[in-house]
Parts: C-alpha cells; structure tokens; sequence
C-alpha cells in the first residue's frame, strides 16, 4: 500500500464505514445512522469523529466495553423531557434518536430536552445540533467521556473529560451558526500530530504529571495532562474549568452517568461506557415572529465576517464555517485518507472478515 | 474600578447599608417604589460577595446614563407575550435588574410546573451579576443558565481587527445538598475589563493574550485598551493557538441567546443603534431546567455533591492552594464580609458623594 494520501468519494468512506460497523456485530439500522453521522464528520473535516474512530471501536466491543447491539429504551417520559437508555451501544443511534425526540416536542410545545445515560462516543456534538437548526430550532448538545485527561484550574492531576458544548442557531442567508468545541484548550488528537512531527507543544496545551507546563509532545503520553480552556490561571483557565464542570453536571449528573473522575467510571458494568449525553431544543417562534430570530442571527453573521481582518489572507469567520469550507471543498476532491490510517484499515479488514472498498 | 480605589481609607460598611445607599440613589432617579427593593438587594448582594465590579461601583455610570437619558430608570417592565413553557419580557428601557428578576421569578414558576422552561428580555440595560439569577434557580432547585448582551464593544472575533463585542457573560448554577451551590459565572474574554486597568493603572505590562492592539497584534500595553487606542480585549483563549476561537465562539453564543431570542439589538451593528430611544436595548436569556423531571436512580444533587467533593479532593500544584470549583471564591468572600463588612474604598466613596449631592440624595457611607 502506497505512501501517500488517496481520495475517496464520501459514499465509499460511508460504505467502508458500514461495513466495518456490521461485521462488528451492530444492527443494521444502527449501522445506517452510525455511518452517516460519523462520515458527515469526515465530510467536514471533523477526521477525528470519523472513520479514523473505527479501530478505537472494534477494540472496545471486542474487550466488552460497548454492546454494539444494545437495546435503546425510554426509561421516563413528560411533555417536554425524555430520559433514554442507551443499552451501552455507541452513542450515535442514541443521540440520533434523542435530538429527534427533542425536535418534535419543541416543534409542539416551544422547549424539550433530551438526557441519554449508558451510552458510549456519539461522534462530534455539533451534528446533533445542526438537526436542530435544519427544522428551525436552537439546538444544545452536551456529553460526558470515558478518561479524565483534563486538569482542573489549580490541579495536578486530571479530573474532566474534553466535555464539549455544541450549540446551533438556524439562519436564512448563511449557514447555520454552529459552535462545536471541546472545553479543553486543544484537543488530544493535536497533541498527538505534534508528537508525531516532532514538533514542541505550545505551552498552554498540556502540564506534566505536577501540573507543570509541558512542551515535550512525545512526554505527553506517560501520564501528563491536558488544560482547560484558557491553558493557564492567569490566562483563565478556571473558566474553561467550570465550563467543563458544567457540562459534566448536565451530561452525568443530570442523566444519572457516573461521573468520569469515579475510579470506577464506565467499569461498573460490563459492555457500557456509561457515558451521558444532554439534548436541548428550543423553538425560536414562540418568543418572536416566525423568522425573526434567523434574521437576528444573519445580521450578527454578517457584521462579524465583515470584520476587518488581522491579515487580508485570513479573513473573520463564524463558527461552522471552516467545517462548510471543508465540506465543499471535499464534494468536489473526495475525502483525503492518510496512508498510516488506510493501513490499519487495510489490516483491521483482514482481521475482522471485512470488504475493503479502499484499496 | 481601580482607579476609585485611591490610596485613601477603606471603610466597611453592612449590606444593608449598602442596600439604604443603593435605594436612596434609585429613589431620587425617579425608579418606581416597587422596583428598588429588587435592584437594591441584587446590587448590594455583588458587593456582598466580592464582585466588586458590579455593586455599588456601578451607581456612578448608571447615574450618567440615567441623566444621559441612554436608561428610562422609570421605565414600565412588561410582559410581551407568554405560554407554559416561555415568556417575552420587555424592560421599558429601564436597568436590567427589575426585568432581570421578573424573567427569573417566571422562568422558575414555568420550570417548576413542567420540567423546563425559558424566558427572554429585550429592551433592558445592565443587570448587574448574571450569577444573581442563576443562583435564584438553583435556590428553587433548578438548574439554571443565563446569559446577556453588554453596551461596551471590547472584543473582537478571532482574526479580526475590530471590536464586535462585549464581554459577553454567561451563567450556570445547579443546586446541590452538603456543598454550597455551583454557581459559575464568567466573561467569555479572557480576563474581565477592570484586570486590564489594575495593570494600566500600576504601569505593569500585559500578559500576552489579554489584549490586541489595534492592527490586531498581541500587545502587552494596557494603554491601547483602556486609551481607547484601537484596542480590543482577547476572547477565552488569547491566542489563535490557545483556541481564543472558542471564546470568540462562546461570545458570538451568548450574543445569539440574548438577543435572536429577544430581538434586542446586535451590539456588533452601527444600523439599529438607539433602536429605542431611552434604551441600551440589551438582551438577557433565562433557561430553567428541573433535574427532578428526570429522575435519575442518583439523585441529581447528590451527584453533583459527588462531583464537588471529587474536585475538591485533586491533588493541587501547590499545597497552599487547593482546587476550588465555580461559586466558592465568592462564597468564601461572603463569608468573610459577613464579619468585616463591605469594604468600600475612599475613592468610590468620594465618587458616591458627588453622585449624592448632584442627586439630592443623602450620602450613607460616612
């Protein structure tokens, strides 16, 4: 297999994913949503909510983590809220599922969430979320993980997960706004292409197993951490700490998870992550006239991109939109797949009994 | 404030006096009887637990923004429109207390009844400590977020020159049972605007990452912002490699929830300034949630208990200095004014007594 980057059409990608997901052993009805969020990640340009996620999954099914096949229950239903079991499957049925219960109701009833407990990685929060707005609703994803990685403001050790925010505000002209970001400074994927170039960590990203600020990427891996938002106190990182702390309250607490600083976080029981999941949808129209609020929203758009910029090849942007760019940019050239990546692909096929249609 | 501060005596002062100087002051703008008790208690209660910067600090400004006729402090607080689950709250161009309070006390009524609900204002002003609202719920068991738009544009978007924004706060609390409440409360800039001026005022260099100049390049000079030279502060993050896009993200958020919701004004437009006259035309947003409504097998307040006690209980970087969570600072100053008193420095009193005087109002803090 070559040495070089190849690219494949978004329906192969979605059709390899597929695949894999089957012979793994989920349903065929998870497998069908599964693989369109998580190549939808990869259409944007998400590549760590993608296919680049499959080895990671075959790895906690065949150690028993997650239940591919998990049955999905309602355990509590009210008018405007809903608690889901997620059977300890993979989150992306779920969630599917949760944001489309929240989406009725608050087409009804003006306000619903959703809450999901014994769930697992449900890809990027943002997806969820753009469901909400293409039905013309403001939409909130929030989700606990599996390993406290990140350190509280003042902390040595790691106690919050990357707990991210997603929030979506439908629009007329432009793109919906799409905020999807973890509350951590950087995400552990870029920490890991550092170390693989070779390259320093800028300080900020990370702290050692003191809590001591870390430039040395290839270090990270035995036992350091990563910041808040914010990176270091005296440049705030006690917001970004209670912004994760806030999302771990509304994503475990509320759903009745257990907590990710638990020692005994997601091995209480076997085949499930317990990893949580918060939805919440609101309906624009029962505040103000129907459209209002996308108008609202496109004119903050607007004022914002016409923004002076710092340097005139760099020009301002609103949340979603480098992921917009992406996805139109890879409609055109395909979805590039890095050869270290194909590779493990390529053996994992073997190993499992899967087609591989990326060769 | 800094600058108030002065190298002269502080005084201190219980909140109820300070909440006697706040009525006294309301009271002779012309605010209606029934709205100073609520804009006196919320105001006093910033000072009470250390958030200086929103307290009784904030009498000078309001006093020339009500005499600038930029507030109706006058001004009728309504309800627009209003279902089981949300209501429309227009401020009557008033300060953002009276609306603030009026959006929170409905909000909770509606969550209480049915699980969640939210409320929006437009047309109001400042309102003071977006944390005083989120509290409330978490006082009815409620989990609570809050946000607001703010007059001042300090900060700019990722990449960009100019200022589009303030500082944008947003607001969490969640209602606990063996710990004091959660309760964060923050600016989504990097550092709030009075650090920036702490640092002018000593002639102490920035850090970098707290501001721009303004060709949009970090600056360590604190005379840029506070000059009015252009500069602009930095959303959470500081840096593009520090991830101030997600601040700038943040920031934008809050913006869309204070007033897409409201239809109070973009702060970031020139088109639709003194859209109302009388107004600042910001907007606040209020949700509620019950946590009952979903009920857990752990109850909801305990898991947060849980989560506060395994925070608390990280190994600190330094022994002296143990991991705290969102809220305790402020609790632990309200604990410690409770025996001190308020701490009010010679220079904002000074700056209290001229408001006094022009006013016709009698001064307290003698």
């Amino acid at each position: 297999m070559g040495q070089k980057i190849v690219y494949y059409p978004a329906d192969i990608i979605e059709k390899q994913t597929a695949a894999f997901l089957s012979s793994f052993g989920m349903p065929d009805d998870y497998v069908e949503i599964t693989a369109m969020i998580m190549t939808d990640a990869d259409k944007r340009g998400i590549d760590t909510h993608g296919i680049a996620c499959i080895p990671n999954y075959h790895t906690r099914s065949k150690n028993n983590w997650i239940t591919l096949d998990g049955k999905i229950t309602t355990v509590r239903d009210n008018p405007l809220t809903t608690l889901l079991d997620a059977g300890g499957g993979l989150g992306y049925p779920v969630a599917h599922k949760a944001m489309n219960i929240a989406i009725e109701k608050a087409k009804k009833l003006g306000l619903a969430s959703v809450a999901v407990r014994n769930s697992a990685h449900f890809g990027a929060a943002g997806y969820y979320t753009r469901m909400a707005a293409s039905e013309g609703l403001v939409g909130f994803a929030f989700t606990s993980t599996s390993a406290p990685r990140v350190v509280p403001a003042l902390a040595a050790e790691g106690r919050l997960g990357t707990n991210p925010i997603a929030f979506t505000a439908p629009t007329r002209r432009n793109k919906p706004f799409n905020l999807d970001m973890a509350t951590s400074t950087v995400a552990s994927g870029k920490i890991r292409n550092k170390a693989v170039e070779g390259q320093p960590l800028p300080e900020g990203w990370a702290v050692d197993e003191n809590g001591q600020p870390m430039t040395n990427a290839t270090e990270y891996f035995d036992g350091a951490n990563m910041t808040s938002l914010g990176g270091t106190r005296e440049m705030g990182n006690h917001k970004g700490y209670g912004l994760g702390a806030m999302v771990e309250i509304l994503s475990a607490c509320l759903t009745g998870s257990s907590l990710v600083m638990s020692p005994d976080h997601g091995k209480r029981k076997p085949g499930s992550m317990e990893i949580g999941h918060f939805f919440i949808a609101i309906a624009p129209t029962f505040f103000r006239e129907r459209g209002a609020f996308e108008d609202t929203t496109d004119q903050l758009i607007d004022e914002l991109r016409a923004t002076e910029p710092v340097t005139t090849d760099q020009p301002v942007m609103v949340a979603g939109e480098p992921e917009d760019l992406v996805e139109e940019e890879r409609a055109k050239t395909g979805i590039p797949i890095l050869p270290g990546l194909r590779e493990k692909l390529n053996n994992l096929a073997a190993e499992t009994g899967t087609n591989f249609y990326l060769s | 404030m800094a600058e108030l501060g002065g190298k002269g005596e502080v005084k201190y002062f219980s909140e109820e006096i300070l909440r006697k100087q706040i009525s006294v002051l309301m009271r002779a703008w012309g605010m209606p009887e029934d709205y100073i008790s609520t804009t006196a208690k919320a105001m006093a209660d910033a000072d009470a637990c250390g958030i200086d910067t929103h307290g009784i600090s904030m009498l000078p400004p309001y006093f020339k923004r009500q005499r600038g006729k930029l507030i109706s402090i006058d001004g009728p607080v309504t309800i627009v429109n209003e279902t089981p689950v949300s209501a429309l709250v227009d401020g009557g161009g008033g300060l953002g207390y009276v609306p603030g309070v009026t959006a929170t006390k409905l909000v909770i009524k509606k969550a209480k009844k049915i699980g969640m609900a939210s409320v929006a204002v437009r047309n109001s002003a400042h309102f003071g400590a977006a944390g005083y609202y989120t509290r409330m719920m978490a006082g009815e068991s409620l989990v609570g977020i809050t946000t607001t738009s703010a007059a001042l544009r300090k900060v700019a978007p990722t990449f960009g020159k100019d200022a589009k924004f303030s500082t944008n706060p947003i607001a969490f609390a969640a209602p606990t049972r063996r710990n004091k409440t959660f309760s964060l409360d923050m600016a989504t800039t990097t550092v709030a605007g009075g650090k920036v001026r702490n640092k002018y005022n000593e002639n102490l260099p920035l850090p970098i990452g707290w501001a721009n100049d303004a060709d949009g390049k970090p600056t360590t000079d604190a005379k840029v912002v506070i000059e009015e030279q252009g500069g602009t502060q930095t959303p959470l993050g500081g840096t593009r490699e520090l991830g101030s896009h997600k601040g700038y993200g943040l920031a934008a958020m809050v913006e869309i929830l204070s007033c897409a919701f409201s239809g109070a004004k973009i702060m970031a437009s020139d088109s639709d300034t003194q859209k109302v006259p009388g107004s600042m035309d910001i907007g606040h947003f209020f949700l509620a949630i019950d946590p009952k409504i979903f009920n857990p097998d752990i109850p909801f307040e305990e898991s947060v208990d849980q989560m506060i006690d395994d925070l608390h209980a990280s190994t600190p970087i330094d022994p002296d200095q143990p991991v705290l969570v969102a809220g305790e600072p402020e609790d632990i100053m309200r604990d410690e004014r409770k025996q001190t008193g308020i701490p009010v420095p010679s220079g904002l009193r000074s700056a209290i007594e001229d408001v006094c005087r022009e006013s016709n109002a009698e001064f307290l803090f003698i």
